[in-house]
């Protein structure tokens, strides 16, 4: 018997219009595991009223009655990265400097789910403005790994999927700047895919590095991501770095099986199964390759001697960004203002002072010194240079594969407060996921097994604007591995 | 000695006020006298998540001025952005244009031409940029040193704005302001712009002399403050260069109320401003074929316009250059031609001699009067069939400019017709003879006193008697009384 | 790269720049971060970009352009909802001197 609560997306979606799954019950069932759990694990930073969103639940229980009920995602509860913008819910990117910021807009992204019927439960926690892997720099506090409650779930979008592995909302939307959707969902058994650099709008989304971001679906398997994806994915105006031209139906795409043609060239890319990963997560991520090997399905190695400084190119260019982003925050216009006597620039140095994390200190600085007079052309010009060639690599690469495979993280989740006095062993973890930001291509990570009962995943890379592709192969994984759906017992 | 060599650069700011739109948002551009914050929206208030997306007609407009300056324009062109914290700048950084990392400004290397003292003189332009404006600051104690604190009005924030850079190739206050005036007349011939709006043009100067100091004034608004900041700016560094004094580079600021230039308080650090590509708005890519569209459509600009001005109106080239230096009064004079039907030599001298004379004693702009071009026609017309005299249409002038009522009105209402009535005019004659006896004796003799005893007519008619027949009564008269007949 | 008085100078100059005021404490934690994380930016310094065109957008889109048409603002009361600080629709912001 499958509660309801861990149902999937696609299951619910065709039993809300059937009503054989009643809308209310679907969300109270959820405040209440969230009222259980969330105290422990805090994946959530706000959480709309259930009052407010049982309403909204019986509105929409009357359309569906009425037959009247539109949408690809009618009825199903969302939880949503508290740096995506929400109209009327505080949007803090899991920083004091915003911690009473209601945004007076919706992102598009938001305002896609409204359309198609989806109803937002909350916004969920991350590290502070996206900058980290283990959402431990967030103000209200750390997340915890519902596999296991003294690990890190991951990061950034760490609430995100801790809400998934919890079983408080059947699908989710976080944001991947180096692996933030991709990390996550690798350290708690779900699935997370990072788009095409531009195939979904930005608008809305709180920027940290806003030439390596998306908006990325999160759920807990594949079909769910491919539904999701058909909604937010739409070319918005809004956002001039938004792909014009219709998409692709990625429901279709995921549950059609491949057509084998032409076999599946799959390529495990050398540098990133080197000394960096550690051997646990290797014999796992070979193992399913193992699996999934044979009938149709070629695997081969290929070298991109590029990525060996993609880590510092990625740090480069998206702390630079970072200082840029965010040199908004001033306490003039909205956010924490520090309260001191002064001029202009002393209020400002208080307040980002009071405001910020260490973490996003520490980026600005870095990110400032990188963009400097004397350290530009050296640092920042130069890691734009390394970002074509990473990019001419990739290029390469997909001329001779479908899809590139590595493992999503190159360690088993640590413990909280493990690694976070040590900043770059904690960008070491990235060393997996930064490459696809850098060359803007779709990157997706689903289960691939367990070690010590700790969360493994498996990335999957294809070529820009190949999700169609991406999504069809990873849903031939999952059903080969064997991993889905699956909620951690808490 | 030798006289120093001056050499002066520009940066003229202004505004595209013919965009309906913002740079890189949909508010609406014309946000002059409007409540504080009201013509705001996510984009230029620089929300967290908002993006900028570029206005075409931006674009269109600043390809026009390009090729109205005679510029190289950059087919490949990237926004930057440059970074200063400031209360008017809603995101910490202004969204602009910079050459690095493969960015380059819209147009670079042109030129205009300028008529100095008849003689024909270059000014070359380095560059154009394309950026945004900030929002306003406003004192609450009407002073930046004595205001505890600052309010901010961000309806400015976000308008076009196209920064056009000169080489330091004028040489005069006087040639800046040539300089300026040129600029004005073209932006305006362009439709991109309407100079004569609050802050739509704004210009920093940059001066040195004999190869001293660089010293750079900004901000400063009408076209007379640029010629009178450098004039001071030119007299103050000349007399240090004489003392033997160098010239400190720094930035200075005009004061309008003591007429001086004075270092700015505020200490000017090494502004590191750590341009980089501005990755939210994609490359723009401006074709040749593009360009030449925008070519084809160009509106007539003042060199050629002046021009026709010599070859359809006959117009003297002075005379044609003074209309064409402002678009509203070109157009002005062509329409007072189109309704007058008559002599347009005529139209332009009593605009040229009449008309601009009282706008700059009243102190008063085109666009400020009320007068329209049909008012001119109808004074001239007046004129021509000697309702009016010269003398009288010269005397209503200045009401109309500043009443707005058509000469019509005014005639009627002064009752200032001109006297053609020989009935009329005899009593009034036969009065001035009997109080100017010596003049009229000195008439029977010299016939140039006549003109003094016409003038008495005049004074007593108050301008309204028609000369040519006052004259041809008197001469009779003159004519009775040498004959000793009766002349009354 | 060594950590000495450069290092501190130069993290003191970046704090200014980019406006952000550091504890005594978070200074002592920076000054060492900042020369291992240059160190590692230094990496960089390996990689063979001879010839190489720096990539600024990472996709091949050009001409995302807006048409001339005016929106309705935002209310002004919705534009000055968040301001810590406001007096008569303006946003109150510190003194400048």
């Amino acid at each position: 018997m499958v509660t309801l609560f861990s149902k999937p997306a696609y299951m619910l979606k065709e039993e809300i219009i059937s009503e054989s799954v009643s809308i209310v019950d679907l969300v109270c069932k959820l405040y209440e595991r969230i009222r259980k759990l969330d105290p422990i694990i805090n994946a959530f930073i706000t959480l709309r009223s259930e009052d407010e969103v049982i309403k909204e639940a019986e509105r929409k229980e009357k359309e569906v009655k009425k037959g009247k009920a539109k949408g690809l995602l009618f009825g199903i509860p969302i939880a949503v990265k508290d740096n995506i913008s929400t109209k009327g819910i505080r949007t803090t990117c899991g920083s004091k400097i915003l911690e009473n910021y209601v945004p007076p807009y919706d992102a598009s992204v938001i305002k896609f789910l409204k359309d198609e019927g989806a109803i937002i439960i909350g916004k969920t926690n991350m590290d502070e403005f996206a900058m980290g892997s283990s959402t431990e720099t967030s103000y209200f506090g750390p997340t915890r790994n519902p596999w296991d409650l003294e690990r890190v779930p991951g990061g950034s979008s760490g609430g995100s999927a801790a809400a998934l592995a919890a079983g408080l909302a059947p699908i989710a939307l976080g944001s991947d700047t180096g692996g933030s959707v991709r990390c996550p969902a690798a350290f708690t058994a779900t699935v997370g895919l990072k788009p095409t650099y531009g195939l979904v709008s930005r608008y809305g989304l709180i920027a940290y590095a806003n030439s390596l971001e998306q908006i990325g679906p999160m759920a807990r398997n594949v079909t769910d991501i491919a539904l999701l994806l058909n909604v937010i994915s739409r070319y918005d105006e809004n956002d001039g770095t938004s792909i014009p031209g219709k998409r692709p139906d990625y429901v279709y795409s995921a549950i059609n099986p491949y057509d084998f043609k032409e076999h599946l060239k799959v390529g495990i890319v050398s540098e990133m199964f080197s000394e960096g990963v550690s051997e646990d997560v290797k014999k796992s991520v070979l193992r399913v390759l193992d699996k999934v090997s044979g009938e149709g399905v070629e695997i081969d190695e290929i070298s991109l001697p590029s990525l060996k400084y993609a880590l510092p190119a990625y740090y480069i260019i998206a702390m630079s960004e970072a200082s840029s982003n965010l040199a908004r925050y001033d306490g003039v216009r909205y956010g924490f203002r520090a309260n001191t006597d002064g001029d202009w620039n002393k209020v400002y140095m208080e307040t980002r002072a009071e405001g910020f994390g260490l973490e996003v200190k520490r980026r600005i600085i870095m990110g400032t010194f990188a963009l400097s007079a004397g350290y530009f052309d050296q640092y920042y010009l130069r890691a734009l240079k390394v970002r074509t060639l990473i990019l001419n690599d990739f290029r390469r690469a997909f001329k001779r594969f479908h899809i590139l495979v590595s493992p999503t993280m190159p360690i088993l989740p640590f413990r909280i407060g493990e690694k976070i006095k040590d900043p770059l062993a904690m960008y070491m973890c990235d060393i997996e996921t930064v490459p696809a930001n850098l060359a803007g291509i779709p990157a997706i990570s689903i289960p691939a097994g367990f070690v010590n009962n700790l969360p493994v995943g498996l990335q999957l890379m294809s070529r820009p604007l190949s999700e169609d592709l991406l999504l069809k192969v990873s849903k031939m994984f999952e059903d080969k591995i064997g991993l889905k759906d699956l909620i951690a017992p808490l | 000695m030798e006289e120093p060599k001056v050499k002066i650069g520009l940066e003229v700011h202004v505004q595209l006020t013919k965009l309906k739109t913002k740079l890189f948002c949909s508010c609406p551009s014309d946000y002059r006298g409007k409540p504080p914050n009201t013509y705001v929206c996510p984009v230029c208030l620089g929300l967290p998540g908002s993006l900028p997306k570029v206005n075409i007609k931006a674009i269109e407009y600043a390809i026009m001025v390009a090729l109205a300056l005679n510029c190289k324009i950059n087919k490949r062109i990237l926004f930057f952005r440059k970074h200063y914290f400031y209360p008017d700048m809603t995101k910490n950084f202004q969204i602009t244009q910079y050459d690095r990392a493969g960015g380059a400004p819209i147009a670079i290397n042109g030129y205009l031409k300028l008529n100095v003292d008849g003689k024909e003189k270059i000014i070359r332009i380095r560059r154009i940029n394309i950026e945004e404006d900030p929002g306003k600051l406003v004192y609450p104690t009407g002073s930046i040193i004595t205001s505890p604190y600052t309010l901010v009005d961000y309806n400015r924030a976000g308008i076009a704005l196209l920064e056009i850079v000169t080489e330091p190739d004028i040489e005069t206050p006087a040639e800046a302001r040539l300089f300026l005036q040129k600029l004005r007349s073209i932006l305006e011939h362009l439709g991109v712009c309407d100079c004569s709006l609050e802050g739509a043009v704004r210009t920093d100067a940059n001066i040195s002399i004999a190869g001293g100091g660089r010293v750079e004034i900004k901000n400063i608004g009408s076209v007379k403050d640029v010629e009178k900041a450098l004039a001071y700016e030119v007299l103050r560094q000349k007399e240090a260069f004489l003392k033997g004094v160098s010239v400190r580079s720094e930035t200075r600021h005009w004061d309008d109320v003591r007429k001086v230039t004075v270092p700015l308080r505020v200490k000017e650090e090494e502004q590191d401003y750590r341009y980089f590509p501005e990755a939210d708005i994609p490359p723009i890519i401006i074709t040749d074929d593009y360009i030449e569209k925008i070519a084809k459509c160009m509106p007539e600009l003042p060199d050629e316009r002046i021009k026709r001005f010599q070859r359809e109106y006959g117009l003297p080239q002075y005379d044609a250059s003074v209309l064409v230096s402002n678009k509203k009064l070109a157009d002005f004079f062509e329409e007072a031609v189109k309704l007058y039907g008559g002599n347009p030599k005529k139209v332009a001298n009593v605009i040229i001699n009449d008309f601009l004379r009282w706008l700059y004693e009243k102190n008063m702009r085109i666009s400020d009067v009320k007068t329209e071009p049909g008012d001119i026609a109808e004074l001239l017309k007046l004129m021509d069939k000697g309702i009016i005299s010269i003398k009288i249409a010269k005397e209503i002038l200045p009401e109309m400019i500043v009443t707005g009522k058509k000469p019509k009105e005014i005639v009627r209402e002064k009752g200032l017709l001109r006297i053609s009535d020989e009935q009329v005019l005899k009593p009034i004659i036969l009065r001035v003879f009997s109080k100017h006896k010596k003049a009229v004796h000195d008439a029977l003799k010299d016939e140039k006193a006549i003109n003094y005893l016409i003038g008495q007519v005049m004074k007593c008619t108050r301008g309204r008697a028609d000369p040519v027949i006052t004259r041809n009564i008197i001469v009779q008269l003159l004519e009775k009384i040498r004959k000793g007949e009766n002349i009354i | 790269m060594q950590v000495g008085r450069s290092s501190e100078e130069l993290l003191e100059h970046l704090s200014w720049l980019a406006r952000v005021k550091l504890t005594r404490r978070e200074k002592e934690i920076l000054v060492k971060d900042i020369a291992k994380i240059i160190d590692f930016f230094n990496k960089l310094s390996e990689a063979n970009v001879e010839n190489i065109e720096p990539t600024t957008h990472v996709i091949e889109l050009v001409n995302a352009l807006r048409e001339d048409i005016p929106r309705k603002p935002m209310e002004s009361g919705e534009a000055l909802a968040n301001a810590p600080s406001k007096e008569d629709n303006f946003f109150k912001a510190p003194r400048i001197l």
